[in-house]
């Protein structure tokens, strides 16, 4: 009996241990298991596949959803700069519009700025050799990254990229003197290689932006080093004057009006700011620019904005605005823009109002549209502003003007009437009226004209204000050059809900330090907060923005 | 005799053992039968323990049966299904018979047991019929892993993943667990293991628990068909409070603005009872048969369950058909036994509730109006549009956003189907070596193929389309599971010493794959749903976890004299999920002891049962699939940069815990009473950790923390004959639990776990699980509301620390009385502690439609606490707003209510000896005795572990009664 009882436990314990060897030597699989059968490992990826990223995250569409760019972008600069305006309560007018800033919208611009421009920047940097690779990848991150330092003021930067748990932040003058290094190299390394090899197109499958020419790639990194420079001129104009001077003076030049506009063209991406106007509804052109503009009598005004009456109602009518006794107020064919920062209501009595049209040509509401990066109009305007500066920009203040405004009106198919815009010298911005609140009317406040005279200040107003009409829709360098000269002159917002970080009438200065960053990065916001030179909120200036005379 | 009832037992089955000399009882009770006097005879009826006497010199013998709650000797199915005496386990279980699950049924089975086992809190989702249930045994114990138990049939474990759940407060759906699909008439029994320690033979998936349930098989004996009827209607049992005195402002053109912060309302509030309006009375279906007999030889089993249930949401229905099929064979002379079983389940249901707020329906029903006229946008709820020659939807305000819309259109063309196709195979082959040897192979197949579709028609907003042509969007889940073991049981006495001994091996394959496609660009023609119409490439996303888990267990109770009883299970895994590390095989031990003490000193002979038990294990738990092997992929054209990475070599959780308890029962097991405290700690848990963007990734893995649960079950159970014809019996069960997250680790302040509508769910050392964070209504040290100079409420900076949403205490207690054939039935459960968020309120606020506003409005406005008064509109605009004062909708979850009632009569024998029909009045969740927040406390919008308590417009909860008939044949 236990005889047999032994061997059948024997017998038994023996298949059993055969059976787990048997079954455990199956871990042999296990990695192969546990690896996603779609998923890419670092060997498999092309050099041209982490070019792809920065370049569709500078104006972003990288992911063509269309709410990242809303965030990152159109609900701060674009509504600072007094390009755009929201027709949208957005939480009961406690948003960003009325300087009541929405902690949830506001990590967006540096979260995306860092995970998708300078990542794949520094996994370039760390995969190839190639000089002009990595003189293009170097421009690709101040390019976006220059967007973010604006936003924000000091960020994570030289110490980014590397793991850890936290991350330093570095001071905005510190990240605009790397700027200028990294310009620099990459100016000089690309001058280089067009030197001995011309353009190589074939080297370049992966650009969306410069059209394949390693030399607009170089004068595209010669006008950001100008729009740098220019940007430093209140608090550096030592280093201001050389960096431009030394963008103007390299042999291949900035752009000029034998280049195209540096914009993103990518057959799978559609416009998001399109979108966010035609689709959502959440967009609208704002008041200032109504007011210049149609002062002005701009002839690319049309060609820019859609006027009312661009939207439908259910009968494929087009929808009029009312006004406040709900009277139709024969507005259809006219452009009108929205106030920035006042209490919207909450029907939609806003949303036929114009909105912006980024398609130039015979196809309205297209949203298969580029991204824009840079418009060729804004070297001039810098080369006239620096001229207006004594600096050396090859060409006097007041011809660069000229040039530029032509430019920029010939991109509009509107260059006919070039000699009757920069010769008139009686139009000026008009008042603002609203036709569904007349308490929301403002006297006109840009009080200049076309015509190039007048003091240096009147001067610069001049060549801002045509800047900036030039730049739309690009609402982030616009709104930096606002804060920096304090031109065009925009209107104030409405109500002002800021609880006091901004004086009633002045403007927004920066964004304060993101939630997600205050969450998890406590240290390096600490070492921002150090860096910031004021409280950690929307009233301090940035480092470039010195309160002081531009002259 | 059915000693509980105290009436003959009719039909019970008198064999002589070893033989087929056998008969049934009769009408009375009574039977005869030629024995010898060596025979021994069997007494044995379903559902009852069975007796066995030995004839001797005894012409006339009577015998009582007896059922019910665990008895001393009785055989209870444990882990593995291996059987062990109820009276040697070491750890706490509690056993439920399957006709709890069928007194009153529901289409999902588990929300029978609500109420009934101490320790298991069943949450249902508010998705309806069709809809998934969290189920949790003593608290929440991983971060992020699974918190839910083990649901094991038959001995095979059954994966009860679900294709997706809720994961923000924008949408998402519950796609259906597993359980849910199975028919409760195919159950005999259930067995909570509630703790690790009685789950430990089934590893890291049993860390949470097991559910043990053994379905019916075939018996020996004539065929017998069993059949019942369930039809139930149901009605809302919870409402949102509306106001129908201010309306919106009517604007110029007559039309009305969004929200209803207008003048009072003169004339008809037409949109007064639009709720009422809109939610019709449901109804369910549930009609089940089945057979099962045979011989010595061979038993069979058949059953066909066919439910049908039309929600309370019109247009809401749910469809499903179970098919069962299981044989028993036994061969060469009844050493070897085989048994096979077939399953094959059909669901299919449209418009199941989702939550969230897109595409609900609830967002444009809440805060339509008062002054509106519902009914002409209830029967228009679209005008043709002959310009596009479609359907345009009509609304009251402007569809292009992302909140409300025509609830009809929502309903009738954001339409949405779901069909699931389920089939479950399995064998099991016992070989008895010798009466003290078995050897047993299992192999079970599980196969599920869900497919779901909505179509958003064209003029549904367009921030919820790309393009204006409408959008189509297919979702194809698979999921795969097959598990073999192999097992070998040696279950001998030498004199006073018992043992019962098991070794074993097993694998798991798990695979899931999913393919998802959503339109990004324009369909080709309005409303043309087709997935090639879309004009660019649409989104299509393959997400495939594949998991293989290999284990060998082995376990083993040394018994002495039947007093003392002491287990020892040790079992190793090889987890394919840890690949890549070193720590792929992880091994945990788990021992227990019970002592009989009735046994082993002499008793008041009213103590029938009197046992210590303790146990203590340490149970792994692997990761999901493919973590520690992060890889890139590609989205829109590009590749997608990883930016999820561990941060150090990932190790499996280990969880222990340790168990300490007695079980009581007295006066002929009339009165039982059971006891059990327990503590546990989940070490080395897997966190994902968000890290600042400038490290160059956006979170990180890693292990670490120790999340506690202590607490203490209990429950009490008394029968009493009151009179011989009236019987009483009552039970009551209580259960304590508290969690502490006693670490998380020194690089995290907290993790966040979910967050939705300004609220965050938040693990934060020191905290508990399911604590909740969010911006608080500023006061000053009097109590008085803060303002600003524009006489708006200031909120605090950052958030705090609102409430926790899992209750401590949960109980219920139960009564059944039988009076002759009638029976009468009723239990009451509820929860104390605990907080439930309503989201729901917070919005109704800001809109202007709730009660609560409008009497602040007649107030004059808020009370600040001072005398003053904040003006309604701004106080509610910036309060109820997202990312406003969430401690202001905070509630105490503390509920009771009526949870089940059920009244019915048995005629015996109706349809031939022991085949009896009985009816049964029923209804469940019929009234709150109390309950302080709007909504129903134990709903929850998803089973995934971060959007607990929270409600956002999802559906509320129902009130059912009707009737129940089961007839046998």
């Amino acid at each position: 009996m236990k005889t047999s009882i032994i061997i059948n436990i024997k017998r038994v314990s023996l298949l059993m241990v055969s059976a787990a060897m048997g079954l455990s030597s199956c871990t042999g699989n296990f990695e192969e298991l546990n690896s996603n059968p779609t998923g890419l490992g670092v060997a498999d990826l092309p050099l041209s596949t982490y070019f792809n990223e920065p370049q569709l995250s500078i104006y972003y569409n990288q992911s063509n959803g269309n709410w990242e760019y809303q965030l990152i972008q159109n609900l701060n600069a674009d509504l600072y700069s007094g390009y755009l305006a929201v027709p949208t309560a957005f939480n009961s007018n406690n948003n960003n519009s009325l300087y009541s800033m929405v902690d949830g919208w506001n990590s967006f611009t540096l979260n995306y700025g860092l995970l998708h421009v300078m990542k794949p920047v520094s996994n370039i940097l760390k995969s190839t050799e190639e000089p002009d690779y990595i003189a293009i990848a170097k421009i690709l991150r101040v390019a976006g990254m220059s967007k973010v330092t604006d936003v924000y003021g000091p960020i994570p930067y030289s110490k980014s990229m590397q793991g850890g748990l936290s991350v330093e932040y570095d001071s905005q003058e510190d990240i605009y003197k790397s700027f200028f290094a990294d310009l620099e190299e990459s100016i000089n390394a690309l001058t280089a290689f067009v030197d001995a090899n011309g353009d190589q197109s074939t080297r370049l499958t992966f650009d969306k932006m410069c059209g394949r020419s390693h030399t607009t790639w170089l004068r595209y990194a010669n006008t950001l080093r100008l729009r740098l420079a220019m940007r430093v001129v209140k608090v550096a104009p030592a280093l201001a004057k050389a960096q431009a001077e030394a963008a103007v003076a390299n042999k291949y030049g900035v752009l000029t009006a034998a280049d195209a506009n540096i914009e993103v063209k990518d057959a799978n991406t559609r416009n998001p700011l399109m979108i966010i106007a035609r689709d959502y509804n959440d967009c609208c052109v704002g008041a200032s620019f109504e007011s210049i503009l149609k002062g002005y009598n701009d002839p690319r005004l049309t060609k820019m904005v859609l006027p009312v009456g661009w939207k439908l109602d259910s009968n494929k009518q087009q929808i009029d605005i009312t006004d406040k006794n709900g009277n139709a107020t024969n507005s259809i064919g006219e452009v009108h823009g929205i106030r920035n920062g006042f209490s919207v209501p909450s029907s939609a009595v806003y949303k036929m109002y114009s909105i912006p049209m980024v398609e130039i040509g015979t196809t309205v509401l297209s949203d298969k549209y580029p991204l824009p990066i840079m418009k060729v109009a804004e070297a001039y305007f810098l080369r006239a502003e620096g001229a207006l500066r004594g600096w050396t920009m090859g060409g006097d203040a007041e011809s660069l003007y000229n040039e530029g405004i032509r430019v920029s009106l010939a991109e509009y198919g509107v260059e006919a009437s070039y000699n009757d815009y920069v010769n008139d010298n009686t139009r000026m911005a008009q008042d603002y009226v609203d036709p569904y609140n007349s308490e929301l009317n403002i006297a006109a406040m840009n009080n200049v004209t076309v015509k190039f005279g007048g003091d240096n200040e009147t001067k610069l107003q001049k060549i801002i204000t045509q800047k900036w009409i030039a730049m739309f829709p690009e609402g982030q360098e616009a709104w930096s050059e606002f804060r920096r000269t304090g031109y065009p002159k925009l209107f104030p917002i409405v109500e002002n809900r800021s609880a006091g970080s901004v004086a009633k009438g002045d403007f927004i200065k920066r964004l304060p330090f993101c939630l997600d960053e205050r969450d998890n990065n406590p240290a390096g916001v600490a070492s921002g907060v150090a860096l910031l030179g004021g409280a950690d909120n929307i009233g301090t200036r940035l480092w470039w923005d010195v309160q002081k005379g531009n002259f | 005799m059915d000693k509980d009832a105290n009436m003959p037992l009719i039909g019970a089955n008198v064999i002589v053992k070893g033989t087929t000399n056998g008969t049934i009882t009769d009408l009375d009770g009574k039977y005869s039968l030629s024995v010898n006097a060596s025979d021994v005879v069997t007494f044995s009826f379903i559902g009852m323990e069975a007796k066995e006497e030995t004839v001797g010199e005894r012409t006339v013998i009577n015998v009582e049966l007896t059922s019910g709650a665990l008895k001393i000797n009785e055989v209870v199915v444990t882990a593995m299904g291996i059987e062990r005496k109820a009276k040697s386990l070491t750890y706490a279980t509690q056993s439920v018979g399957g006709d709890e699950l069928t007194r009153a049924k529901e289409t999902n089975l588990i929300n029978s047991l609500q109420g009934k086992t101490s320790g298991l809190t069943i949450s249902p989702n508010s998705s309806g019929a069709g809809g998934s249930s969290k189920l949790l045994i003593r608290g929440n114990k991983s971060a992020q892993g699974n918190n839910q138990p083990l649901i094991v049939i038959d001995g095979m474990p059954m994966s009860n993943n679900s294709s997706t759940q809720l994961e923000s407060e924008y949408g998402g759906r519950d796609g259906g667990d597993a359980l849910s699909n199975l028919n409760p008439d195919d159950i005999s029994s259930m067995n909570v293991l509630k703790g690790a320690s009685a789950a430990a033979l089934y590893g890291s998936m049993a860390a949470n628990g097991v559910i043990l349930i053994t379905t019916k098989k075939g018996r020996e004996g004539a065929a017998r068909v069993d059949f019942s009827s369930n039809v139930t209607m149901e009605s809302q049992a919870t409402a949102p409070s509306l106001q129908s005195t201010y309306g919106a402002t009517v604007l110029g053109d007559g039309s009305l603005s969004d929200n209803s912060w207008g003048d009072k309302i003169t004339g008809e509030a037409k949109g007064a009872n639009r709720v009422d309006d809109f939610f019709r009375t449901g109804a369910t279906f549930i009609n089940s048969v089945s057979i099962n007999g045979g011989g010595e030889k061979l038993q069979g089993f058949a059953s066909y369950a066919n439910t049908y249930a039309n929600g309370i949401v019109p247009t809401n229905n749910f469809q499903r058909h179970n098919m069962t099929l299981k044989e028993t064979i036994k061969l060469f002379n009844n050493k070897v036994t085989v048994d096979g079983s077939l399953n094959y389940i059909i669901q299919k249901g449209t418009n199941r509730p989702e939550g969230g707020q897109y595409f609900s329906p609830l967002t444009g029903l809440y805060t339509f109006p008062a002054n509106g006229d519902f009914a002409d946008y209830k029967n228009n709820y679209k005008t043709f549009d002959a310009v596009n020659n479609y359907d345009a939807q009509n609304w009251y305000r402007d569809v292009n956003q992302d909140f409300s819309a025509n609830p009809y259109w929502v309903l009738n063309n954001n339409k949405h189907t779901e069909k699931r196709d389920r089939m479950m195979v399995s064998g099991t082959v016992k070989y008895d070596i010798t009466d003290y040897l078995n050897v047993q192979g299992r192999l079970n197949y599980d196969k599920t193929a869900d497919k779901y579709d909505r179509k958003v028609y064209a003029t549904t907003s367009s921030v919820l389309m790309n393009g204006s042509n409408g959008r189509y969007t297919v979702n194809d889940y698979n999921m795969r599971q097959f598990y073999g073991d192999l097992l070998a049981n040696f279950n001998k006495t030498f004199n006073e010493w018992e043992v019962n001994a098991s070794l074993g091996t097993s694998f798991l394959d798990y695979s899931t794959s999913r393919f998802d496609y959503d339109t990004t660009g324009e369909l080709l023609l309005p409303n043309y749903f087709v997935i090639a119409a879309d004009s660019k490439n649409g989104v299509k996303n393959y997400e495939s976890p594949r998991k293989r888990l290999n284990a060998v267990f082995a376990t083993a109770q040394v018994g002495y004299k039947g007093m003392i009883y002491v287990d020892v299970t040790g079992r190793n895994d090889w987890s394919s999920t840890l690949a890549f590390t070193n720590n792929s095989s992880y091994f945990y031990p788990a021992f227990g002891v019970t002592a009989l003490l009735n046994e082993m000193m002499p008793m008041s002979e009213k103590v029938n049962l009197l046992k210590l038990r303790g146990s203590y294990s340490i149970v792994g738990n692997d990761m999901p699939a493919y973590i520690t092997n992060p890889l890139n992929g590609f989205n829109n054209g590009s590749v997608s940069m990883n930016n999820n990475i561990p941060f150090t070599e990932m190790k499996p959780e280990k969880l222990k815990s340790l168990e300490l308890g007695f079980d009581l029962g007295m006066f002929d097991n009339r009165f039982n009473w059971d006891f059990t405290f327990y503590k546990s700690n989940n070490t080395n848990q897997y966190f994902a950790m968000n890290v600042p963007t400038g490290t160059g990734y956006s979170q990180y893995y890693f292990n670490a923390g120790d999340i506690q649960n202590a607490g203490f079950e209990t429950s009490f159970s008394y029968s009493h004959p009151i009179t011989s014809d009236l019987t009483w019996k009552g039970s009551f069960n209580i259960s304590y639990n508290d969690n502490e997250i006693k670490n998380l680790d020194d690089r995290l302040d907290y993790v966040n776990i979910g967050s939705a509508r300004g609220y965050d769910f938040r693990l934060v050392k020191g905290g508990s699980f399911g604590d909740i964070y969010a911006k608080k209504l500023m006061k000053d040290e009097n109590g008085v509301i803060v303002t600003d100079n524009n006489g708006r409420p200031q909120l605090s900076a950052n958030k705090e620390f609102v409430g926790n949403v899992n209750s401590k205490w949960n109980l219920g207690l139960s009564n059944t009385f039988n009076y002759k054939d009638y029976s009468l039935y009723f239990l009451f459960d509820g929860r104390i502690g605990g907080n439930t968020v309503s989201a729901t309120q917070a919005t109704l606020d800001s809109y202007g439609v709730s009660e609560e506003s409008a009497n602040a409005r007649d107030n004059g406005g808020v009370d600040a606490g001072n005398g003053t008064k904040i003006d309604a509109y701004k106080y509610y605009s910036t309060v109820g707003a997202n990312g406003g004062a969430g401690d202001q909708y905070v509630y105490s979850a503390t509920n009771f209510r009526m949870r089940e009632l059920s009244l019915g009569y048995t005629f015996r024998n109706l349809l031939g000896v022991s085949k009896n029909l009985s009816i049964n009045l029923v209804g469940r969740n019929l009234f709150f005795i109390y309950k302080d927040s709007p909504n129903d406390p134990e709903m929850s919008m998803s089973t995934s572990n971060g959007y607990q308590g929270i409600d956002y417009f999802a559906l509320p909860s129902t009130r059912s009664f009707g009737f129940n008939l089961k007839a046998t044949f």
